[in-house]
């Protein structure tokens, strides 16, 4: 009996200490797809203001893309919000880990909706996975952009020009768009499940009017009859000016982006 | 029904000896079997029986005797690997507290599992570096005389993060092993060690117990320094009298970082090594906690109170410079606390309807006074360079509880009641200009546990339980919005909440004859709403519900006098209600395998081997087998004793602990925001070499 009992007692403990020898770990399979800003335009829209906005040129330089998945926090939580609070992996081992970052697309970009075509930004690394949200930071453009000097861009993270008609007034604007350092946009939506087998071309996008039903535009609160002291129809917007901050508050809203996938 | 875990030779206390806690009082003492006693000073080598009250769950045991005295170990930590089912994670070095992983829950460092040190409790409320962060180094090894282990909420003294189990350690000497002994030890990493122990035997359960450590530690940065001191005066040693405990400790420790799994692969680094050095931690403690059980009424009333101060510190850097690219993820968390805790419980027996029962009464109160801070710090020169947190908080839990233990009838025990738990929060950020914050929050939770014996040899059990875990005192800040973000703010944690656990366990043992026992034991445990608090966001954050089912089972037996074995198995799957996915690091299965001999020609020693089955990590990773054999060998003569641990003696690469999250530590690699799997590693082949002499 004792030696039965010490027998299969050996035999347990040796099953184990065989399996750790000869397993390894997996890691979730990682998925290269093509990135794009998207090149093709944007549309028209009406302000809170009533102005019809018409853009015509619009360039932002932007940074290290992020995607990030659902994760376990609680599901009434708008996924976009969950993505503002929580802005990075914490890694503690052991500790709960909130940050949910498993895709990316680093390097630097200028975009410009009005290309012509969608602009290559480069090949995004993604862990599989079902995923909710895309973050990226904003840049202050520079030669490393390839921005001339005398560029508008330069030394700015976007600029913005297009006309704002409201009755028979049309204004012509320019804004320069400076962003403090840091500055991004967390949690612009991207629903897509990736898995192995996943073939598809992400687009990043403006969108002008947030989609959701809040339906805000990015010139809402500006008052363009207001900013034209001198009647010539002409508005410029700088750093300092409160239509700067509109912007750029605008500018940082995950509602005005989303990602995208093509087929 | 005697209670028998015959992988521990458990022998008879003294007289007017007592099971000190109250879960496990000692209803009644009796020997079984001969003791044969060695003349002179040697040590009684005996197999004796100790009945306590029986379990009030299947899954109930009580860790002691040979055991704990054979079993190898560094610290008193590493006891904790002797209770079934419960993983205990060093990612840090020797003096850092372990990760626990219980029953599908990961603790983190204790904030699931409860642990009580002569009923007075020991996790750290609030502690930034892990709420109910857990640290057992204040006691040497050698006076860890019993571990009671109640897995799941079921019992009616089971607190504050009780939602996984608790473990409730008695300080102590065994009655044969009394007297003074004097031990240096040597181990490979330049490891040095003295302890002395000094119970008399006319001392009743006083002692004195002393040691101080000095160990290099394997691999990178998992060096330690501690010097620790506790003691019991038993004001009334041939009674049940007045105890005093009283313990202080201070100890430093490297603070190693986690190593990138693909690093190791490809030969980048070594397994042992790690990316950041000189990081460092500190522990300290003061504890005295008073024990008195008397007469009260027609009734029996155990009281205790102490009080504690307690100061951590550690800093850390788990991602590189993945953060912040300039200056590196240095952190650095700072905790010191005040605690102070009273408790009364009152059982009084009674007949009920011509059958025995006791009813239970208790109150309990335990209040935290807290100074903590959190911030980036600037490597090498350590100095804070960004403020992440600083307050000061004051926690305070009060408890009213009421059960009823009935025996029904022969074949049917019950014990019902339920606890009020109310936790009263202030908090002063100071970062915030000093702005204060508060809450109140309540809990009521409800414990079952039925028992059916229906002979000699079987039993069965039944057993539902609530346990809880109150919120960091930090989150009662979240609650604050943010004023630019009003949509924000309907999402910023919102009102911190208790998080609650509703466990439900039934199981059987069987135990044919005094040298055999086999239990197994289901469970399952529900958590509907989890309200964490997110350190990065300063945010409380509701994790979705969580489920856990799982079952036990363990094979105890004594095949001869000298010798306990004891294999028990745990499997668990604990996963995301609402996604069906795992929940990251818990292990799946978790094995361990005992042996444990002392033979009364003086020969002694130990084999335990645990083993992991792969464990899911986050972000749909999987980690690696593990397994691992350590042995203890010793042979005492007269009054010397030397004894040989092997740490690890298959040398295998043990990752203890596997984690998936973003790092960037070799720079000259492109910074990379995209998980990896991570390891901690576990101890290298390692031998420590023990000499004693007893006097």
């Amino acid at each position: 009996m004792v030696k039965r009992i010490l027998m299969w007692t050996g035999i347990v403990s040796a099953l184990p200490l065989a399996a750790a020898v000869c397993t390894s770990g997996v890691e979730p399979a990682t998925v290269t797809l093509p990135m794009v800003a998207s090149g093709t335009g944007l549309p028209g829209f009406t302000t809170a203001e009533g102005y019809e906005i018409e853009i015509e040129r619009f360039r932002a330089a932007i940074a290290d893309i992020e995607f990030t998945i659902r994760g376990e926090t609680h599901a009434g939580l708008l996924p976009r919000l969950r993505d503002a609070i929580l802005p990075s992996a914490k890694a503690h081992p052991g500790h709960y880990a909130g940050g949910e970052v498993t895709g990316e697309l680093p390097g630097r970009f200028v975009i410009d909706p009005f290309a012509g075509e969608d602009t290559p930004l480069g090949e995004a690394r993604l862990l599989e996975g079902d995923y909710n949200g895309a973050n990226f930071a904003f840049l202050a453009a520079g030669p490393d952009d390839g921005i001339a000097g005398d560029d508008p861009l330069a030394g700015r993270t976007a600029v913005v020009g297009g006309t704002a008609r409201r009755g028979e007034r049309v204004f012509r604007f320019e804004a320069a768009v400076e962003m403090d350092a840091g500055a991004g946009v967390v949690g612009a939506p991207f629903r897509l499940v990736v898995r192995p087998d996943t073939r598809a071309t992400l687009v990043l996008r403006l969108l002008p009017v947030d989609p959701t039903a809040e339906a805000d535009t990015l010139l809402d609160g500006v008052e363009f009859e207001a900013l034209d002291t001198d009647g010539d129809g002409e508005v410029l917007i700088a750093p300092g000016d409160a239509a700067h901050n509109v912007l750029r508050r605008r500018l940082q809203s995950h509602d005005h982006w989303d990602v995208v996938a093509r087929p | 029904m005697l209670s028998l875990a015959l992988s521990i030779a458990v022998h008879a206390p003294a007289a007017g000896g007592r099971a000190d806690d109250a879960a496990v009082p000692d209803d009644a003492s009796e020997a079984e079997g001969g003791a044969e006693t060695d003349a002179g000073t040697e040590p009684r080598y005996e197999s004796e029986v100790r009945a306590t009250r029986p379990p009030r769950t299947a899954s109930e045991r009580r860790v002691e005797g040979t055991a704990i005295e054979t079993a190898p170990r560094r610290s008193a930590e590493d006891l904790l690997r002797l209770v079934p089912g419960l993983l205990a994670v060093r990612h840090g070095a020797e003096g850092k507290g372990r990760q626990i992983f219980l029953r599908g829950f990961d603790a983190a460092h204790g904030s699931d599992v409860e642990a009580l040190v002569d009923g007075f409790p020991v996790n750290d409320v609030s502690n930034p570096h892990g709420h109910g962060y857990l640290d057992l180094h204040f006691l040497p090894p050698e006076v860890v005389e019993s571990i009671d282990v109640l897995k799941g909420p079921f019992d009616l003294r089971q607190a504050d993060f009780a939602t996984a189990g608790s473990l409730r350690l008695r300080p102590g000497v065994p009655e044969r092993a009394r007297g003074s002994a004097a031990s240096y030890e040597w181990g490979m990493t330049w490891r040095r060690r003295v302890a002395v122990v000094h119970a008399p035997a006319g001392w009743g359960d006083g002692f004195i117990a002393t040691e101080a450590v000095q160990d290099d530690g394997y691999g990178s940065n998992r060096w330690t320094r501690r010097l620790a001191a506790v003691g019991r005066v038993d004001f009334d040693p041939d009674g049940s009298g007045p105890e005093l405990l009283a313990a202080a400790h201070a100890g430093r420790f490297g603070s190693p970082t986690a190593v990138r799994a693909e690093d190791h692969a490809a030969g980048r680094i070594g397994f042992l090594d790690g990316y950041v050095h000189g990081l460092s931690g500190l522990s300290e403690r003061l504890l005295a906690v008073a024990t008195h059980r008397l007469e009260a009424g027609d009734g029996t009333l155990r009281l205790v109170g102490g009080a504690s101060l307690r100061r951590f510190a550690v800093e850390t850097n788990y991602t590189g410079w993945l953060d912040r690219p300039g200056g590196g993820d240095f952190r650095r968390q700072r905790h010191e606390a005040a605690t102070g805790f009273a408790s009364a419980w009152w059982d009084r027996p009674l007949g009920l309807l011509g059958r025995p029962a006791t009813l239970t009464a208790g109150l309990e109160w335990r209040g935290d006074w807290i100074l903590q801070d959190e911030g980036r710090i600037d490597a090498p020169s350590r100095r804070l360079s960004l403020a992440l947190a600083d307050a000061a908080a004051d926690v305070h839990r009060t408890t009213a509880a009421a059960g009823l233990s009935w025996s029904i009838a022969p074949w049917f025990q019950a014990d019902v009641g339920v606890r009020v738990d109310m936790i009263a929060i202030g908090y002063e950020d100071i970062l915030d200009g000093g702005r204060e914050h508060d809450d109140l929050l309540a809990a009521a939770s409800p414990r079952v546990a039925l028992r059916f014996p229906t002979g000699d040899a079987w039993t069965f059990f039944l057993a539902y339980g609530r346990g809880f875990r109150a919120p960091e005192a930090r989150s009662a800040a979240a609650a604050a919005a943010p004023d630019e973000d009003v949509e924000l703010s309907r999402y910023r944690g919102g009102r911190p909440e208790i998080a609650a656990a509703d466990a439900v366990e039934a199981g059987a043992r069987f135990s044919p004859a005094p040298w055999l026992e086999v239990s197994a034991v289901a469970f399952a445990t529900f958590i509907g709403s989890e309200s964490v608090f997110d350190h990065v966001s300063g945010t409380s954050i509701e994790v979705n519900p969580t489920r856990r089912i799982g079952g036990e089972a363990s094979v105890a037996i004594r095949p001869l006098r000298w010798l306990d074995l004891r294999l028990d198995v745990s499997g668990v799957d604990a996963r995301f209600s609402g996604s069906g996915n795992p929940v990251p690091g818990v292990p799946p299965l978790l094995a361990s395998l005992g042996a444990h001999a002392v033979h009364r020609w003086g020969f002694f020693g130990a084999l335990t081997a645990f083993c992991i089955a792969p464990r899911p990590l986050a972000h749909g990773a999987v980690g690696t087998w593990q397994a691992a054999i350590d042995l203890t060998a010793g042979f005492r003569w007269r009054r010397l004793e030397a004894r040989i641990e092997i740490e690890n003696l298959l040398d295998s690469e043990l990752r203890e602990g596997e984690y998936h999250f973003a790092s960037w530590f070799d720079r000259d690699e492109p910074r990379s925001v995209i998980p990896v799997t991570h390891y901690a590693a576990g101890p290298p082949l390692g031998v420590r070499a023990a000499l004693t002499l007893r006097l």
